[in-house]
């Protein structure tokens, strides 16, 4: 297979971010818990995706888990077509009864690993039907039944916490504890957070003893003794303003924008700027130029709390006229 | 990583690939004709890979499975390099079991002999047919130890089947069925299984098959098309050899996917040929029916394929055909009986000079 560079945000580099990390924490605690799953929320573009690739990816090294994971492509997903995806692109057979197969399949592999956890990953969560959970629910209990520790991560938009609360509402009250009763809000990152953040494109290398991502992309910059973490307040600042001009919390910031803003910002860098001023004034460009790039501006006004999740039982349809 | 969920402790030695892919099968929720194909590229025509795989089959196998250890599954298969058509002979394509064993989820490799009737580990003689329905077990299942004819099932894995794999016991094997039994009555005689004998003229027409069609395949579609226009005129077929077989097979009723090297799961048709045939084997010594029914067929094609190949010549003299190189009856009888299978598949290949030789079945599997 291709090696993809990791010195790309697009291609899978990823830096342990104060969210991403409090998320993975908040995994490990419900899974030391006990309990049967764990549901991640958030805006697009937070990093929920790539909490969960870096769950999947460790817990696969660790060999404590048998751990699956698929991506939902739509509600009309069949019953049958997630039990095979959930299974893998691997299975050199047509299974005649792909639950089954999951669940023996699972059961031979905890027998390999010699370990009873079971770990279900599924992104895009929010387009799970009734159905689909209810498909799962019956996997869960075959695991359960085999001697078994089943445990779901779901990853979805905002949207699961609609689906929570119409689930609650049609009696299903079960299915709402099993996979959507513990919800973890992946958040954005905060403004005092962007130091930390930036800091960590100055100093992760690649290969171990290679340039720095800022090094890479931002040669001139860097020879100059520029550093990203100097320029924390600058991108704060800007984001600030970009955040409160578009009625959005300045500090709930999804990460790509962060990183689309540096890699906008290295590219001209290298190039022209020189003075404090210019630097300034690219980051602003940058800033702007994200904003417009990653669907920033499309999500503005939307508020999680709102729009979307509603502990107390009303529901409310998102804000559409405040989003054109 | 294969994908492929097997565990190297559900084999027990001398346990045969059918077996393994019976397991595999039932883990995976899908039939045994997928995972056979998967593991040694058998298929419905080309059954025979499961008890003799090609060349370098078991490291493939192994290597399928996830098995590290080049000693693992040993002896899961008929390993000779080359199988003669006289060794090929001393096997039954179809399963025959010991039902304590198959409690364990087991099949041994040596209850394919023909020869063998009994169980070398608990003495008990070896079931040779579905209990349920009655007819001869195909390895080809659609699901895991199940009869591909009834879908019955031979055993049942109970709840806690991932221990029993692994201590080799507590399957629910199934007993025979009494009340299709007496159905089952044999109509020329109270000593003769007509089902037996239907199935054992069924494989000894696709072994031959197998071994003597190889290069001939191509002649096939050409010689059926020319059987349905005059199915009279078979001394006149163009190919001795696919016509020869062609013409057993439609008097048989095994209509022509025998072959194809073929063991269709379905029994053959009671034709008159058949009943005539069986009704003869009726007259012989029980003991000896298995035998006489093979060498009736042998002796049958032999005849056939002189006949045939005499005719061929006359036809086709003037188009530099060798009148001198048909071969006499004792000639072909000890060619067929000799020779590996590749051997045989040269030798037939001069009956018919036009026949292709690139599409061999058993190189292909």
């Amino acid at each position: 297979m291709k090696q993809l560079h990791p010195f790309n945000v697009r291609t899978g580099m990823r830096f342990m971010t104060p969210p991403l990390r409090e998320g993975l924490e908040e995994f490990q605690s419900r899974l030391g818990k006990g309990l049967a799953g764990l549901t991640v929320y958030g805006m697009p573009d937070t990093g929920k995706s790539t909490m969960m690739s870096l769950l999947y990816e460790r817990i696969t090294e660790s060999k404590k888990a048998v751990v699956y994971r698929t991506e939902m492509a739509s509600s009309s997903t069949g019953e049958r077509q997630l039990m095979r995806e959930l299974a893998g692109s691997q299975q050199p057979f047509p299974s005649l009864t792909p639950k089954e197969a999951f669940v023996r399949g699972a059961q031979v592999r905890c027998e390999q690993l010699e370990t009873p956890r079971v770990i279900i990953l599924i992104d895009e969560a929010q387009m799970l039907t009734l159905q689909h959970l209810e498909l799962l629910r019956g996997v869960f209990a075959s695991l359960t039944a085999a001697g078994l520790a089943p445990f779901a991560g779901l990853f979805a938009q905002p949207e699961i916490a609609r689906r929570r609360w119409e689930l609650k509402h049609a009696g299903d009250v079960s299915l709402v504890n099993r996979f959507l009763g513990r919800l973890h809000q992946f958040r954005g990152l905060r403004r005092n957070e962007f130091e930390e953040v930036l800091s960590l494109f100055d100093t992760t290398r690649w290969p171990a003893d290679g340039p720095t991502y800022t090094q890479q992309f931002g040669r001139a910059f860097w020879d100059r003794g520029g550093r990203l973490a100097q320029l924390a307040h600058s991108f704060a600042g800007e984001f600030e303003a970009l955040s409160l001009e578009w009625g959005r919390s300045p500090d709930d910031l999804p990460v790509s924008y962060l990183n689309e803003a540096v890699h906008t910002f290295l590219a001209g860098v290298s190039t022209q700027a020189g003075s404090t001023a210019e630097i300034n004034q690219l980051v602003h460009t940058a800033v702007r130029t994200s904003a417009a790039a990653t669907g920033f501006e499309f999500m503005a006004g939307v508020n999680l709390r709102t729009d979307f999740a509603d502990e107390a039982g009303s529901l409310k349809k998102p804000k559409r006229e405040r989003i054109r | 990583m294969t994908g492929v969920q097997w565990l190297s402790s559900w084999y027990e030695p001398g346990e045969s690939l059918w077996s393994i892919a019976n397991k595999v099968a039932f883990v995976h929720a899908t039939s045994v004709s997928e995972v056979l194909g998967y593991l040694v590229g058998a298929r419905v025509t080309a059954r025979e890979a499961y008890l003799f795989p090609p060349r370098h089959g078991l490291s493939n196998i192994r290597r399928l499975l996830g098995e590290s250890d080049p000693s693992a599954i040993r002896g899961c298969v008929h390993e000779s390099e080359t199988v003669t058509l006289a060794e090929r002979w001393r096997w039954s394509m179809a399963i025959k079991y010991c039902p304590d064993c198959l409690e364990g989820f087991t099949h041994k490799v040596r209850f394919q002999e023909i020869a063998a009737d009994r169980c070398h580990l608990h003495g008990r003689a070896l079931v040779t047919h579905c209990p349920g329905c009655g007819s001869a077990i195909d390895p080809f299942a659609p699901a895991a130890w199940t009869c591909a004819d009834c879908g019955g099932q031979l055993v049942v894995p109970g709840e806690n089947w991932l221990h029993q794999f692994k201590s080799h016991s507590g399957g629910l094997v199934a007993k025979r069925d009494e009340r299709v039994g007496v159905s089952l009555t044999p109509v020329w005689g109270e000593d003769v299984d007509q089902y037996r004998l239907a199935h054992v003229l069924y494989e000894e027409h696709a072994a031959l098959s197998a071994a003597l069609l190889s290069g001939h395949l191509a002649c096939m579609d050409g010689e059926r098309l020319e059987s349905s226009k005059c199915p009279d005129r078979w001394l006149h077929f163009r190919c001795p050899v696919a016509g020869s077989l062609l013409f057993i097979a439609h008097q048989l009723g095994f209509e022509g996917q025998c072959l194809d090297a073929a063991w269709v799961p379905v029994r053959p048709r009671k034709t008159d040929a058949l009943k005539s045939l069986i009704g003869f084997l009726a007259t012989l010594p029980k003991p000896s029916h298995d035998s006489a029914a093979r060498s009736t067929l042998r002796q049958w094609l032999l005849e056939l394929l002189e006949a045939a190949t005499s005719a061929a010549h006359q036809g086709h003299h003037k188009a530099g055909w060798d009148p001198h190189s048909c071969l006499r009856k004792e000639a072909l009888k000890q060619t067929v009986y000799a020779a590996s299978i590749e051997d045989a598949a040269a030798f037939a290949s001069r009956f018919c000079p036009s026949a292709s030789t690139t599409d061999v079945p058993h190189q292909e599997i």
